[in-house]
C-alpha cells in the first residue's frame, strides 16, 4: 500500500481532475474500453448458445430485438464511437499532432461521438 | 478598508504517515489585489501557527520547491495570484503533492524522482534557442550567439503529482524524468543519447504513459512532458541511436 | 584530510542553511571536521533564496568599493571553476541612458581596470545588437563578466558535497535553545519540526549562520549581535528579455539591475529596515520604483505579467568599532567571535553576499579550525562541488 512512504490505491486514478480534459478523455476511454470488453465476453457466451439448438437460439434474438435492448445496443454503439474517436486522438497525439491543443481535440471528439451517436441511436431505435 | 479574510484550509500531518493527517482551517487576512497563494500560507505560518511546515526559497518560479495543491490543482504558489485562483467567498484548500513522499504538512520529499533525473544526466545548463528572441516578444531577427540558460524544468514535480499512471505504479519513471531524457537526448552536451534513450525505453518509462496529458496541462515552465515521451517513442520507433547505426 | 577518529573528530553545529551555512559546511566538512547543519526551513528558504542570483563581476562595487570589486572578481571566477554546471555565464552590461550615465563611465571603466575587472566597451548599436531588448535611449555600454545562479541549487550544491565529505543536513529543524554550561556553548536543543520531536545536538563549536536571525539565535547564548534586518524588493515579470544581466552605469541605486531568471527577468533591488524579517510588508511605491527604472532599461518591462513581488532581509550589522566581539575579517563580512564576550564555543557570522559565500567559509573556517585546534588550510577554491542533485542521493 505505501512504498517509499507513498499512499497508492489502485483506483487513485478515478480521483478527479475537475477542468482538466485529458483526465475526462483517459477516464472515459477506460470506462468504454471496459464495455467493449465486457461486451466481448458476452458475445461469446451469447454465440455459444448456438449449439442448444435453433429454437433456442431464435428465442435468444428475439429478447435482442426488444426495446430494452435496442437501448443498450445504442449505449454500446456510443461507447464504440467514442473510444474509437477519442483513440485516432490519442495516436494524432503519439505522432506529435496538436500536441499544444489536446484539449480542443477532446471537445471535438466529444462533439463528433454526440453527432454519431444520435445517429446511431435514430438507425437503431426509429428506422 | 480592511484587507478581505480567506479561509484556508490545510492539511497537516505530522511525519510521512498520512494516516494521522487532517485538515486545520485558518482565517488569514489577504489582499487580493497583490497577495500570492505563497502569501497567505507565509502570513498564517508567521502570525498563526509556526508549526506549519511547507518548503519555498526563491517566490519566482525558479527553484520548483513550493509547489502544492490549491484547491485540488498542482500550481506553483509563489506564482499564483490569490485573485486568480480565490472567488473571495470561498476556503480555499492546499494540500500536499501526490504521488511523492510527504515530509510533513504540506512538504514532500523529491529526492526519489530527482536521483532518478541524476541518473541520466541531464545538464541543468542548455544553450538559448535560436528562436528565443521573436518568441519572447522582443524582435523577430537577432542572433542569441552562444547564450546559455537554465532549463525549463524545475524540477517541482508537478507533472508527477497530476500523472494518474504515477499514482498506481510505483516504478514509473514518470513525466518528469522521461521529459528530461528527451531534452538529453535533443542536446547531448557530456550525455551518451543512445545509453539515455535505453533507460527509458522501457515498460516502465516511456510506454507505461497513457496519454491522459494532465502533466503537461500542469507544468508551470512549459516543458510539455507528455509531447516529449511521444517524442521518445518516436525516436525509438524511428531506430535513433541504435547501437552500431552511424553517429 | 588528516584522517580523524570519529570519537576524536571535533564537531562543529551550524545553524542556517543559506549560503553562508552552506558554504561553511562545506569548507568544514571538507577540513575533516564533522559537521551538522540545522535549518528551520527548506534549504535557502530565508534570505539567500530569494535574492537576485546575480553573480557579480565587481563592477558594481568598483568605484565605491574597491575591496568588495576585487573580492567579487575573484569569487565569480572560483565560482566558474567550481561551479559551472549549475550558472550561467553570458555575463552582464553596464547601460547609460543619459549625460549623467554617460559622466560615470569613465571612472568606472577606470576603477574596474584597478580592481581587474575586464570589461569591453560597446557603442549603442553593439550594445543593442547583443540585447535588442534594450531601450533605445542607450547611449552606451561597457560589457563585464557577470553571471547569473539559482540560489537554491548553488547551496545544494555546497551541501551535496559537504555531505559526501561526511555532514550531516538537517531541514525542517528549528533550534529552540542553545545549550550552555557555564562561559561554553556546548550545542543546540533543535526540534525536528516534522515530527515535533526535541533532541540534544551537541557540539565542539556552534556556528550561528542564522542570516538576519542571528540576533535571535545569539540572544539565546546571552550575547547581542546588533543585526539590523533590512529588506529589499524584487519584481519579477513574465518573458526572458535579456539573457545577460543588465545594470544601470550608474552609482549603485535602486532599482538598477535587471536580471534574468529562466523564463523571467527580474527587478531589483530597494531597502528599508524591518523589525521583524518574517513579517515583511512591501510599501507599493518600492514596486512602482523596480518597474519605472527597469522599464527605462527594457521597455517590455512596463506591459509584461507581473510573476512575483517578494522581499528578503539582508543581515545588516553595527559597524566593528561598536562591538567588542566583531572582528573584521574583511570589509565585505563579520566574524563574531564570541568568547571576547566570555561565551565560547560560538561564534556568529553575517553579511556577505551568495557571489563571495566561498570566501566568507573560508575564513569563517580558519577561525573555527583554529578554535578546535585542527590544522588544516582550505581548499574549496580548487575543488568542484558536486552536482546538486547529489544531496538527494543520502
Amino acid at each position: 500500500m505505501t512504498r517509499a512512504g507513498v499512499r497508492r490505491r489502485a483506483t487513485a486514478w478515478m480521483t478527479p481532475r475537475w477542468r482538466d480534459p485529458g483526465w475526462y478523455a483517459f477516464v472515459l476511454n477506460r470506462f468504454t474500453g471496459l464495455i467493449l470488453v465486457a461486451y466481448l465476453l458476452a458475445h461469446f457466451v451469447v454465440l455459444s448458445r448456438l449449439t442448444a439448438g435453433s429454437e433456442g437460439w431464435n428465442d435468444l434474438l428475439g429478447l435482442f430485438g426488444s426495446r430494452p435492448f435496442l437501448v443498450g445496443d445504442v449505449l454500446l454503439v456510443s461507447a464504440v464511437i467514442f473510444h474509437g474517436l477519442n483513440g485516432v486522438r490519442v495516436i494524432l497525439l503519439t505522432l506529435g499532432r496538436g500536441t499544444r491543443r489536446s484539449g480542443l481535440m477532446f471537445g471535438v471528439v466529444l462533439v463528433a461521438s454526440a453527432a454519431l451517436a444520435a445517429l446511431a441511436a435514430w438507425g437503431i431505435l426509429f428506422a | 478598508m480592511p484587507d478581505p479574510t480567506i479561509v484556508l484550509r490545510v492539511w497537516r500531518q505530522q511525519g510521512s504517515d498520512a494516516s494521522n493527517g487532517r485538515f486545520e482551517t485558518f482565517e488569514v487576512q489577504a489582499d487580493p489585489r497583490r497577495d500570492s497563494v505563497l502569501d497567505v500560507l507565509e502570513r498564517t505560518w508567521a502570525e498563526q501557527d509556526h508549526t506549519l511546515v511547507f518548503r519555498h526559497a526563491c517566490h519566482h518560479a525558479s527553484c520548483g520547491t513550493c509547489t502544492l495543491l490549491v484547491d485540488g490543482r498542482e500550481r506553483l504558489p509563489c506564482v499564483t495570484a490569490l485573485h486568480d485562483v480565490w472567488d473571495g467567498r470561498s476556503s480555499m484548500t492546499l494540500e500536499p503533492l501526490r504521488n511523492v513522499p510527504v515530509v510533513a504538512d504540506l512538504a514532500v520529499d523529491p529526492g526519489v524522482m530527482l536521483t532518478r533525473v541524476a541518473g541520466l544526466p541531464l545538464p541543468y545548463v542548455r544553450a538559448v534557442e535560436a528562436d528565443a528572441r521573436s518568441a519572447s516578444g522582443v524582435t523577430d531577427d537577432a542572433d542569441v550567439g552562444t547564450a546559455e540558460r537554465f532549463e525549463d524544468c524545475l524540477e517541482c514535480l508537478a507533472c508527477v503529482s497530476a500523472c494518474p499512471v504515477a499514482s498506481g505504479d510505483p516504478d514509473y519513471l514518470g513525466p518528469a524524468v522521461l521529459a528530461a531524457a528527451d531534452r538529453a537526448i535533443e542536446e547531448p552536451r557530456s550525455g551518451d543519447p543512445a545509453r539515455i534513450l535505453d533507460l527509458v525505453n522501457t515498460e516502465h518509462g516511456i510506454w507505461q504513459c497513457r496519454s491522459v496529458w494532465s502533466c503537461s496541462a500542469v507544468c508551470p515552465a512549459g516543458v510539455d512532458p507528455a509531447a516529449r515521451i511521444m517524442s521518445l517513442r518516436r525516436r525509438v520507433w524511428r531506430g535513433d541511436h541504435r547501437s552500431g547505426s552511424a553517429p | 584530510m588528516a584522517f580523524v577518529s570519529p570519537s576524536s573528530q571535533p564537531q562543529a553545529l551550524i545553524i542556517g542553511a543559506g549560503s553562508t551555512g552552506a558554504a561553511v559546511a562545506h569548507d568544514l566538512a571538507m577540513r575533516g571536521i564533522g559537521v551538522t547543519v540545522v535549518e528551520r526551513g527548506e534549504i535557502a528558504s530565508g534570505t539567500t533564496g530569494r535574492n537576485h542570483g546575480l553573480l557579480h563581476s565587481g563592477g558594481r562595487y568598483a568605484v565605491r568599493d574597491a575591496e568588495s570589486a576585487i573580492e567579487c572578481r575573484v569569487e565569480r571566477d572560483i565560482l566558474a571553476c567550481i561551479a559551472a554546471e549549475i550558472l550561467e555565464l553570458n555575463g552582464g552590461l553596464f547601460v547609460a541612458l543619459d549625460e549623467e550615465d554617460l559622466a560615470y563611465r569613465e571612472p568606472f571603466l577606470a576603477a574596474c581596470e584597478r580592481a581587474g575587472i575586464p570589461t569591453r566597451d560597446l557603442s549603442a548599436g553593439e550594445a543593442r545588437e547583443l540585447e535588442p531588448a534594450l531601450s533605445a535611449r542607450v547611449l552606451a555600454a561597457v560589457e563585464v563578466p557577470d553571471g547569473v545562479f539559482d540560489p537554491l541549487h548553488l547551496c545544494l550544491a555546497f551541501l551535496a558535497t559537504a555531505q559526501a565529505n561526511g555532514a550531516t543536513i538537517r531541514p525542517y529543524a528549528e533550534v529552540e535553545e542553545l545549550v550552555v554550561a557555564g562561559s561554553s556553548v556546548e550545542g543546540a536543543v533543535v526540534r525536528d519540526r516534522r515530527t515535533g520531536r526535541r533532541a540534544t545536538v551537541r557540539a565542539d563549536i556552534v556556528v550561528n549562520a542564522a542570516g538576519p536571525w542571528a540576533g535571535y539565535i545569539a540572544a539565546m547564548a546571552g550575547v547581542d549581535v546588533p543585526v539590523v534586518p533590512t529588506a529589499g524588493v524584487m519584481v519579477a515579470v513574465a518573458g526572458r528579455f535579456v539573457d545577460r544581466v543588465i545594470n544601470r552605469l550608474n552609482a549603485p541605486s535602486d532599482g538598477d539591475i535587471v536580471v534574468p531568471q529562466r523564463r523571467s527577468v527580474v527587478i531589483g533591488t530597494s531597502s528599508w529596515t524591518v523589525d521583524d524579517p518574517d513579517r515583511v510588508t512591501i510599501p507599493a511605491a518600492h514596486v512602482e520604483l523596480m518597474l519605472e527604472r527597469g522599464a527605462e532599461l527594457v521597455p517590455l518591462i512596463r506591459g509584461a505579467e507581473g510573476r512575483g513581488v517578494f522581499a528578503a532581509s539582508r543581515p545588516l550589522i553595527g559597524r566593528t568599532a561598536d562591538l567588542e566581539s566583531g572582528r573584521e575579517l574583511s570589509r565585505t563580512f563579520e566574524c563574531f567571535d564570541h568568547s571576547a564576550e566570555d561565551v565560547h564555543g560560538f561564534v556568529t557570522i553575517s553579511g556577505g553576499k551568495t557571489t563571495t559565500a566561498r570566501a566568507m567559509a573560508e575564513a569563517t573556517a580558519d577561525v573555527v579550525c583554529r578554535h578546535l585546534q585542527v590544522d588544516e588550510p582550505g581548499r574549496t577554491a580548487v575543488v568542484p562541488l558536486r552536482s546538486y542533485r547529489d544531496y538527494y542521493r543520502a
